[in-house]
C-alpha cells in the first residue's frame, strides 16, 4: 500500500473507510481452497464483489495468493499475501 | 510503510453467521430495564393480547403462542402425524396426509398467513405451506384444526407460499425448485431452458373456504423464494422474489450467485384470472391429492385430481413483468399502502425498494431492459424507489408497523433494523440472539398492522437457554416497538425451526373459538349418540365397535368374541357436551396412537389383536375424579373360536 495509508486509515474520520476495507475481506460461507477454485467471484460483506481466478490450479482472490488456511469455529481464515482495496463505488 | 507488505491480511470466510458485525450498541440481557418483565407479565388467569401462529418448520406443524407472554398454547398438527391428538393416526384424519406419493406423514411447514377481507385480517382461516411434498393447508380458526390440504402439482419445494390476496380470493404457492413440467426422465444438465417454475393460484371459496387450483402460471426455471400480495392500489398484483436466474442445477451456493441482479416477478393475477375465465390457458393431465375434513362427519376424504389449468406467461401480454433486484432476493414484502415492494438481497448489505406507481408508469412508457423467455424486464432505475443503504448484512425479511416504518431482519449481522419508508433512513437497530430468519408483527402483512410488538425468529440459539445436549430448540425474541427505539422484552423457545409467523389481536379469534361439537349434529357414520345404541358388529373378519364415553366409563366396557386375526375398529363417540372435557382411549398392543376425542366428536382406531387373552383399554386423558376407573376389557379367543360376540356395560357377559 502507498506510504501513509495505514496512518491515514486509523484516523477517527476514516473509520468508515477502514470498516469498508475490512468488510471487503469477509464473505459468508465456509469455503475451503478446493471450493474456491470453482468460484468466479465472491460477494463480500461491504456489498462489493471480489473476482476469483484459478492460476496453476490454485485460487487467487482479487489478485492475492492464499498462503495459509486456518479452520475456525464458525468458518475458515485464509491468509493472503496482500491487502485488498475495494474499487471505487459507482 | 514498506513493512506493511510483510503483514499478512486475512480473508475471513465466515460460516453460517457472523455475529456482532454491527454490535456497537449490543446489549445483553443483564442490561434490560426492569420494566421489560412487567411488559410481558400476564397475571395468572389473565389472557394475552395477541395470538402468534408460529410455523413449526421441520416439525411440520403450527404452534400457537400468546403475546406478550410467549406462552405456548397449542401445537396444531398440519403436515405431520401427531400421536397426542391422533392426527394422521386415527381413521378419520389419515386421508389428510394422502398425496400423489401415497401417505406422507411429515412435511416442512413454513409460512402461515391469516385470511383477509379488504386487506385486513378477518380471522377465519390460517393457511400454511408444506415445503417438501408441495401442499397448502387450511386451518379453521374456530376449531384450530387442519380442515383442508391440497397438493400442488408441477411444483417442488413449495416455499414461495402460502400468502393470501386482499380478500382471500387466492392463496398463492410458488415453487422453490423448478422441475420438468410435466415430470419426465431427462438429464439434469439440461435444466436450463427446460425446467419450469409453477406459480399456483388457489382459489378460496368465499362461503365455505374450499380450495381449488384456479390456474398455474408456468414460469422460467428460476427458484421462486417468497411472495406477497399487492394491496390498496396494487391489489390485483402479486410479487414473487426469484433467485438462481442463472438456472444452475449444481453447487447453487456458487453458481446461483453469479448474476448481480435476480428478479422480483410482478404478476397481474386479475388479468390472468380474466384470461382464464374467458377460456384461456390449457388443461394438462396431473395427479394431486385434495383432502378435506368435514366437521359434520368428523372425517376426512381424499380425492385425487387429474387435471390442472396451466397458463403460459407469454400468452397473456401485459400480465407479468420482471423487476431487477440485487443479490438473490429472499424477502419480497409489500408495505401497508401497497406502494412499496421491499426486496431483501440476501447477499447484500442494502435493501432494494421498488415503487408500484413507478412500475405502472414504466410499463406504460415501455421502459424495458430486455426480456427473459419473452417476459419483459423493467429497467431497474425506472422502478426503483430507493434503497436502505448499508443497513446490515444479509437482509431476509421485512414487516411493517403501520406507522411508516419497516423492520428488517439481517441474518448475517444478527439484528433487526428499523427504517423509515420513503426516506430510507435507519432509525434503530437491535441485536438478535442469533442469526434471525423471519420476523412478525401482528397484521404486518396487511393494510392494518398492529405495531406494538415484533417477534424475531432466530435460527441459532447457542447459549440462550440451559443446554439440552447438541440440539437446542429455536428461540424467538419479542421486542416492544411502540416507541422510537425497539426494546428487547423476552426470549421464548419455539418448536421445529420457525420460518414465518402470523399474529392477530386475541379478540379477533377468541369469541369465535368453538367449545364443543354438538352431538345432534354429529353425522359420523359410526357415531352413537346414546349408550343404548352402542353395539359390536362383526362383518367377516372385520369388527366394528360402536362405543361411547362419558365421565367415567366406556359403553360397552366388556367385549367377548373377538378373535386373533380380526380387524377391530373402535369407533368412539364422546357424549360429553361440556367445554374442555375430551376423553382419550388406548388399547394395549394397538399399532397406532391413542385417540383424543373432543366433546360430541367421533374418532376411530384400528386394533388387530395378535395374541389370545383378555386385554384392557383405558381413558388416556384425565377426565374426572374417577378417571382411573375408566377402563374396559376385550377377550381375544383363537381364530375360529366358538365364543360368541357379546358386549356389556355394568353387568357380566354370561
Amino acid at each position: 500500500m502507498p506510504e501513509g495509508t495505514v496512518e491515514n486509515l486509523v484516523k477517527p474520520e476514516n473509520k468508515a473507510t477502514l470498516a469498508d476495507i475490512l468488510k471487503y475481506h469477509v464473505t459468508p460461507g465456509n469455503l475451503d481452497v478446493n471450493i474456491l477454485t470453482k468460484l468466479k467471484k465472491l460477494g463480500q460483506a461491504n456489498n462489493q464483489d471480489l473476482q476469483v481466478e484459478v492460476v496453476d490450479g490454485k485460487p487467487m482472490i482479487g489478485g492475492a495468493n492464499i498462503i495459509g488456511s486456518v479452520p475456525a469455529g464458525n468458518g475458515i481464515v485464509h491468509v493472503i499475501d496482500k491487502v485488498l482495496l475495494p474499487p471505487a463505488k459507482e | 510503510m514498506k513493512n506493511l507488505h510483510k503483514i499478512s491480511f486475512v480473508l475471513v470466510l465466515i460460516a453460517a453467521f457472523l455475529m456482532g458485525c454491527n454490535n456497537s450498541n449490543k446489549s445483553n440481557s443483564g442490561a434490560l430495564s426492569g420494566s421489560a418483565a412487567e411488559k410481558v407479565y400476564v397475571k395468572p388467569g389473565d389472557h394475552d393480547d395477541y395470538y402468534a401462529f408460529i410455523s413449526g418448520g421441520f416439525s411440520g406443524q403450527l404452534a400457537v403462542y400468546g403475546l406478550p407472554s410467549g406462552r405456548l398454547f397449542k401445537v396444531i398438527p398440519v403436515f405431520s402425524q401427531d400421536a397426542e391428538k391422533a392426527y394422521g393416526y386415527n381413521e378419520e384424519t389419515k386421508p389428510m396426509l394422502n398425496t400423489s406419493h401415497g401417505f406422507v406423514p411429515w412435511d416442512d411447514s413454513h409460512h402461515p398467513d391469516i385470511s383477509q377481507t379488504e386487506g385486513e385480517l378477518d380471522g377465519r382461516y390460517i393457511f400454511i405451506n408444506g415445503n417438501n411434498t408441495p401442499r397448502i393447508a387450511k386451518v379453521d380458526l374456530t376449531t384450530f384444526e387442519t380442515t383442508e390440504i391440497i397438493e400442488i402439482p408441477n411444483s417442488a419445494g413449495n416455499h414461495s407460499s402460502s400468502f393470501v390476496t386482499e380478500n382471500t380470493e387466492y392463496v398463492v404457492a410458488g415453487t422453490r425448485f423448478s422441475v420438468p413440467v410435466p415430470q419426465r426422465d431427462m438429464p439434469i444438465k439440461d435444466y436450463k431452458g427446460n425446467f419450469k417454475g409453477a406459480l399456483s393460484f388457489i382459489s378460496v371459496d368465499p362461503e365455505d373456504g374450499g380450495m381449488d387450483i384456479k390456474f398455474q402460471l408456468i414460469m422460467p426455471g428460476f427458484n421462486y423464494d417468497l411472495s406477497h400480495p399487492g394491496r390498496g392500489d396494487s391489489h390485483g398484483w402479486f410479487f414473487f422474489s426469484t433467485y438462481n436466474t442463472e438456472e444452475a442445477s449444481t453447487l447453487l451456493e456458487v453458481y446461483a450467485s453469479q448474476n448481480d441482479k435476480d428478479f422480483i416477478a410482478a404478476v397481474n393475477w386479475k388479468k390472468i384470472e380474466e384470461y382464464v375465465n374467458n377460456g384461456g390457458g390449457k388443461k394438462m393431465p396431473a395427479n394431486y391429492a385434495h383432502n378435506v375434513y368435514s366437521e359434520e362427519t368428523h372425517m376426512a376424504t381424499s380425492t385425487m385430481k387429474k387435471e390442472v389449468l396451466v397458463v403460459d406467461p407469454t400468452e397473456v401480454p401485459g400480465a407479468i413483468y420482471l423487476l431487477p433486484t440485487p443479490k438473490s432476493p429472499h424477502g419480497c414484502d409489500v408495505d401497508p399502502s401497497g406502494e412499496y415492494i421491499v426486496g431483501s438481497g440476501k447477499l447484500s448489505a442494502n435493501l432494494t425498494i421498488h415503487s408500484f406507481s413507478k412500475m405502472i408508469k414504466a410499463i406504460e412508457e415501455e421502459q424495458f431492459d430486455g426480456d427473459a423467455y419473452g417476459i419483459p424486464i423493467l429497467a431497474f432505475e425506472a422502478v426503483n424507489a430507493g434503497s436502505v443503504e448499508q443497513a446490515g448484512l444479509g437482509p431476509l425479511h421485512t414487516e411493517f408497523d403501520g406507522k411508516g416504518n419497516g423492520y428488517t431482519t439481517f441474518f448475517i449481522s444478527s439484528e433487526v433494523v428499523k427504517w423509515k419508508l420513503g426516506t430510507w433512513e435507519v432509525i434503530d437497530r437491535k441485536p438478535t440472539f442469533y442469526s434471525v430468519g423471519h420476523l412478525m408483527i401482528p397484521g404486518g402483512n396487511s393494510r392494518k398492522p398492529f405495531g406494538k410488538y415484533v417477534v424475531a425468529m432466530n435460527k441459532i440459539t447457542k447459549d440462550r437457554y440451559i443446554p439440552t445436549g447438541p440440539e437446542v430448540t429455536q428461540s424467538a425474541q419479542l421486542y416492544d416497538i411502540s416507541g422510537e427505539k425497539m426494546e428487547l422484552l423476552l426470549d421464548f423457545p419455539t418448536i421445529g425451526e420457525p420460518h414465518y409467523a402470523a399474529g392477530c389481536p386475541a379478540d379477533l379469534l377468541a369469541e369465535n373459538s368453538k367449545k364443543i361439537f354438538k352431538l345432534e349434529e354429529n353425522k359420523h357414520p359410526y357415531a352413537v349418540t346414546n349408550e343404548a345404541d352402542t353395539k359390536v358388529v362383526r362383518e367377516g373378519k372385520e369388527v366394528h365397535v360402536y362405543m361411547t364415553t362419558i365421565r367415567s366409563h366406556f359403553a360397552p366396557d366388556n367385549i367377548e368374541g373377538i378373535q386373533v386375526g380380526d380387524k377391530v375398529y373402535f369407533h368412539i363417540t364422546n357424549l360429553e357436551q361440556d367445554y374442555d372435557v375430551p376423553h382419550g382411549v388406548s388399547m394395549i398392543g394397538a399399532n397406532t396412537s391413542e385417540l383424543l376425542i373432543m366433546p360430541g366428536q367421533t374418532e376411530s382406531f384400528l386394533w388387530e389383536p395378535k395374541q389370545v387373552g383378555v386385554w384392557p383399554f383405558y381413558c388416556t386423558d384425565f377426565c374426572s375424579a374417577l378417571h382411573q376407573e375408566m377402563q374396559g376389557y376385550v377377550r381375544v379367543s383363537p381364530n375360529g373360536s366358538s365364543v360368541p360376540l357379546k358386549w356389556s356395560m355394568g353387568e357380566n357377559i354370561e
